[in-house]
């Protein structure tokens, strides 16, 4: 007999507010696992580093009062974005240390040799330089989050997501054209 | 203009593309260990507590900070605990246990049930079922039991084996959570412990690990009170 066939009255009401039910996390953790390691990927390049920090974006959502079921997703993305960013900026740091000691630089793994080009490694060294606000807005939205999901993860008013949008991507640009010389 | 705003949208979106990781694979049976070793093993804040707990146990030796010290373990181990004004009846369940036998909840109307929602790889679930084996041979015949469910997805290839070599003498049953009826498909994080009582109300709850003082003393308010 199946547990769930035998009548019953509902227990004494549960706090659930603090942590997601177990079959609701399972439910999340299916539905966005491997599009938020990939999004991290993007932003860090090591798939290996990219499933621990999705590990630890799941893990910030087990343990803290999660979101509204409808804006897990939102949530789980801003979370992530933000992990890699962090990573990527420690990366970036790390790099102009090594930098000054170069004869001391480690042997480059198989994804500095193989996996990086020259783009990405522009693109990502932008992401790292602007203010967080703006490169979590520009990868939460080239993941396609909606403005009203970027509002609601962000904490932002959804009135002024086209404007804050705007000026990532012109601070984007402008770093970019400033580093590198492409236009337009 | 609009075109000069869609060509930096492009340029911009090209930008980002060219992030994209390729052909690679993503594994979340790992991802799943890892979230479960994080959980249990060290480095999660069971481990923690574990530091935490060692360094209280020098205090609690210490005869002078040893009730501050016994305060402050309760205080850091009971994760949440609620007793509520209004007793709720318990849900039901059936489900069957190591024997084979299949187990009602109802059954034990009349005596006072410590329902505990566990798993092997659960480090504190592991640091209770000691307590439990305690209090079902000292308050078994008393109008009291305790009522394991573990929830390990392994089975009972996983389950069986601990149950033995911790000689557990009440009855464990293994659930998923979708077999569960609610509140108990909605248990978020173990251990989970209800105290039932005779009339099938819940008269408690425990989230987390707790002291075995603390339940002993509930169990008694609720057998001799």
């Amino acid at each position: 007999m199946n547990a769930s066939d035998v009548a019953g009255p509902a227990g004494a009401p549960a706090d659930q507010a603090r942590l997601p039910a177990a079959s609701d996390f399972e439910t999340q953790f299916e539905a966005h696992y491997e599009r938020i390691a990939r999004a991290i990927a993007r932003v860090i390049r090591d798939p290996a580093r990219a499933e621990e920090l999705a590990v630890e974006a799941f893990w910030k959502l087990w343990r803290n009062t999660p979101p509204r079921e409808d804006a897990v997703g939102g949530w789980l993305y801003r979370t992530a974005v933000r992990l890699a960013l962090d990573e990527l900026r420690r990366s970036a740091r790390r790099s102009r240390y090594e930098r000054w000691f170069a004869a001391l630089r480690p042997p480059s793994t198989p994804y500095d040799l193989f996996s990086a080009s020259e783009e990405q490694g522009r693109v990502r060294a932008v992401l790292a330089a602007l203010p967080r606000r703006h490169s979590e807005l520009l990868l939460l939205r080239h993941e396609g989050l909606s403005y009203a999901e970027l509002a609601s993860s962000l904490q932002l008013n959804p009135a002024s997501i086209g404007t804050l949008l705007s000026r990532a991507q012109e601070a984007f640009r402008k770093e970019y054209v400033s580093r590198y010389g492409e236009q337009i | 203009m609009a075109n000069k705003f869609e060509s930096e949208q492009n340029w911009l979106s090209a930008k980002l593309d060219s992030l994209n990781p390729g052909e690679v694979t993503f594994n979340p049976s790992r991802a799943r260990t890892m979230l479960r070793e994080r959980s249990a093993g060290p480095g999660g804040r069971w481990a923690w507590a574990g530091a935490v707990a060692a360094a209280l146990l020098v205090l609690i030796a210490l005869p002078s900070p040893r009730a501050a010290a016994g305060r402050v373990w309760q205080r850091l181990f009971t994760m949440k605990v609620e007793q509520p004004a209004v007793r709720s009846a318990a849900a039901d369940f059936a489900l069957t246990d190591s024997t084979g036998k299949v187990v009602r909840l109802s059954d034990y109307r009349g005596q006072v049930v410590l329902l505990n929602f566990w798993a092997t790889w659960c480090a504190p679930c592991q640091h209770e079922v000691p307590w439990f084996v305690d209090f079902q041979a000292r308050f078994g015949d008393q109008g009291f039991t305790v009522l394991g469910i573990s929830l390990d997805e392994e089975g009972w290839d996983a389950v069986r084996p601990f149950l033995a070599e911790k000689q557990v003498n009440y009855p464990v049953m293994l659930a998923s959570s979708a077999d569960l009826p609610q509140p108990y498909r909605s248990i978020g994080a173990l251990p989970k412990t209800y105290l039932i009582d005779r009339d099938g109300h819940v008269a408690g709850e425990y989230d987390g690990l707790a002291s075995a003082d603390a339940y002993e003393k509930w169990i008694r308010s609720m057998l001799f009170h």
